[in-house]
């Protein structure tokens, strides 16, 4: 006679954990050491360079900010990487839109093409700009050949040619971020909202723009900060003629070795790369609440 | 038992050779690859090893990056020798980090030009130095500037564009550039508003742009941005002799900015660095990097391979800004130039 095999024994009442806390030390050890250390150190040596005693702490601030040189090269650091940011976005939102709608089978090699130009090296890429745009470059040539223009045009050195290289090297960072949330977004809603009468537009606007607004905040974010920072495109294709905070970091410690200054400006750059991060998971999870 | 007999034989014959390597002592110099690590190995290293039977090991880096691992370990420094510009040279100078040359150690010191003897003061010597002229494209420069106000009146006039270093070269395009033509025009570094003013004007007038790195004004060149630019000797006549038949290059009246590299002995260091520094200093050392090189040595016997003399700049045509003096404005200057010039 046959019996019933025992029931498993119940498992205990508490939920399923792959890994405990201590497992994240060594990561948190190294974060600490390789990234804390270091910021706590230059926000310390941002307050060095006052003469002992003076107790001038601020003045590599101060001078950033009340400065009217150094103003202008803050507001033109914000400046170039809101228009990258808004260039990638015009460009890489129809991207990303036709990529996950319309592209098929041909998505992995649109996402490849994508990728490509990040597999080859900043400065070949913005070499590879310079060759288009000098003054016997490809485009004034065509352009002369076309009997358009008499005079080859200063196309290298001057904002134009920093612009279109910057949103050349970070538009794929914009496309990838927004395709991943459209690939996401329930197509249904806008289904519903096309049979309820809504327009092909305003169906965009009220819908699929909503929808995708998360991945258009992180590209946004994304570009936004690695503007900030960027300097080979600005050195080789814009030649000095825009100054942005992280030409003149590379100033400091290059020429005038003033450490305590470039720390000031290092720290200002990063606090406005916090904001923007604090604007976006703001507008994040806000949308998430809702 | 026959194995081990075998490598106890094998053991004896290699124990010689063995204690030979332990005796040589590996010198560690400051420096860099290509071209150059060729040059020393073969013109310096070469007959240092045949001398004192030790070999060279080339750090690379930059002089900061030198200078701050050596401080980093008093007494014990992971460089021997620095080969090093005249900026970081100061520097190690400042920073008490090399010594004096012993030239009891050094008796090739005695033949380096008197020049550079009153420009290092015994902290060092320079080795090798090159200048900075114009290199320029003769098929659109057919009126080479014969001094350096034509070149500035002639990039103003249109008659050219041209190229000059710009401000993140670094210390030494300044000095070729602001410190130069204050300089030809009466200034010095406490007065270098012309220096200033003629970057300005060139710049105003729509036929000046900048070069930042070492590559950019062949780049600018070959792609017709500029005709004309200031330029390294060496650099150039390597240019021209890769089949650029066109370029050619000039030293300008009253002469080109100089930019030297020294030889310092590192506080501390191997004591066997002096035999290096004697070998760097010689005619014979000298002769044969100069050739490789193509830049002017040091050393006032040096007699250049006739093929190489023509494209060596003469110790009379080269000028020697006050770098020490510099270093102090520089902060002032890079002001200036990041409100004034772009």
């Amino acid at each position: 006679m046959s019996t019933l095999p025992d029931a498993p024994a119940p498992r205990p009442n508490r939920a399923y954990r792959l890994a405990r806390n201590s497992w994240a030390l060594p990561a948190l050890a190294f974060l600490l050491l390789f990234f804390a250390a270091p910021l706590i150190r230059n926000t310390l040596t941002s307050f060095s360079g006052a003469e002992e005693g003076s107790g001038q702490y601020f003045d590599n601030y101060i001078r950033l900010f009340t400065d009217a040189f150094y103003a202008g090269v803050l507001l033109e650091t914000l400046k170039v990487s809101v228009l990258v940011t808004l260039i990638c976005l015009v460009i890489g939102y129809p991207v990303a839109y036709f990529m996950v709608r319309y592209a098929g089978r041909w998505n992995p090699f649109l996402v490849f093409c994508l990728i490509a130009p990040l597999l080859t090296s900043i400065i070949m890429r913005t070499f590879g700009w310079e060759v288009i745009f000098a003054r016997k470059g490809l485009l004034n040539l065509f352009l002369m050949d076309a009997g358009l223009i008499s005079r080859p045009l200063d196309l290298l050195r001057n904002p134009v040619s920093v612009y279109i290289g910057l949103a050349h090297v970070l538009a794929p960072f914009m496309v990838l971020s927004i395709t991943a949330v459209l690939q996401g977004a329930d197509r249904r809603l806008e289904e519903a909202a096309r049979v309820l009468g809504a327009g092909p537009w305003r169906t965009f606007l009220n819908v699929t723009w909503p929808m995708s607004l998360e991945g258009v905040m992180t590209g946004s974010i994304l570009v936004f900060v690695l503007t900030n920072g960027s300097f080979l495109t600005m050195l080789l294709l814009g030649g000095g003629t825009v100054k942005t905070l992280a030409m003149l970091i590379y100033q400091q410690f290059n020429l005038t070795q003033d450490v305590a200054f470039a720390s000031a400006m290092g720290n200002v750059l990063l606090l406005i790369a916090l904001i923007g991060l604090v604007l976006q998971s703001r507008v994040v999870s806000r949308r998430r609440a809702k | 038992m026959k194995t081990i007999l075998t490598s106890t034989a094998l053991a004896l014959a290699l124990a010689p050779l063995a204690m030979q390597g332990a005796a040589a002592k590996e010198l560690v110099i400051s420096g860099y690859g290509g071209l150059w690590e060729q040059a020393v190995r073969t013109c310096f290293e070469a007959p240092y090893t045949a001398l004192t039977g030790n070999t060279v090991a080339i750090t690379m880096g930059a002089p900061n990056q030198w200078i701050n691992q050596i401080k980093a370990a008093p007494g014990t420094p992971p460089i021997d020798l620095l080969m090093i510009p005249s900026s970081g040279a100061f520097d190690a100078i400042k920073s008490d980090i090399v010594e004096p040359i012993d030239t009891a150690r050094v008796p090739n010191y005695a033949e380096v030009s008197q020049q550079f003897k009153d420009f290092t003061k015994g902290m060092g010597s320079v080795y090798v130095y090159g200048a900075m002229g114009l290199m320029y494209d003769s098929t659109v420069v057919t009126d080479a500037p014969k001094t350096w106000q034509e070149f500035v009146d002639g990039t103003i006039a249109g008659k050219w564009r041209a190229s000059i270093p710009g401000l993140d070269y670094g210390s030494s395009g300044i000095a070729s550039t602001v410190w130069m033509l204050a300089h030809v025009s009466g200034g010095d570094v406490d007065n270098a508003d012309q220096g200033f003013e003629d970057i300005a004007k060139m710049q105003e007038s729509g036929n000046l742009v900048f070069w930042n790195n070492a590559n950019e004004l062949l780049n600018q060149i070959g792609s017709g941005e500029a005709d004309i630019g200031m330029y390294w000797d060496g650099r150039s006549w390597a240019f021209i002799d890769d089949d650029h038949a066109d370029i050619r290059y000039v030293n300008p009246e009253p002469g080109s900015v100089a930019a030297m590299t020294w030889v310092q002995k590192v506080k501390g260091g191997d004591d066997s660095a002096w035999d290096l520094m004697n070998i760097v200093l010689s005619a014979e050392g000298q002769a044969c990097y100069g050739n490789m090189m193509r830049y002017g040595m040091s050393n006032a016997n040096v007699t250049y391979d006739p093929a190489v003399a023509p494209q060596i700049t003469r110790m009379d045509s080269i000028v020697i800004p006050p770098f020490e003096q510099i270093a102090e404005k520089m902060p002032e200057w890079v002001d200036r130039w990041n409100r004034e010039i772009h």
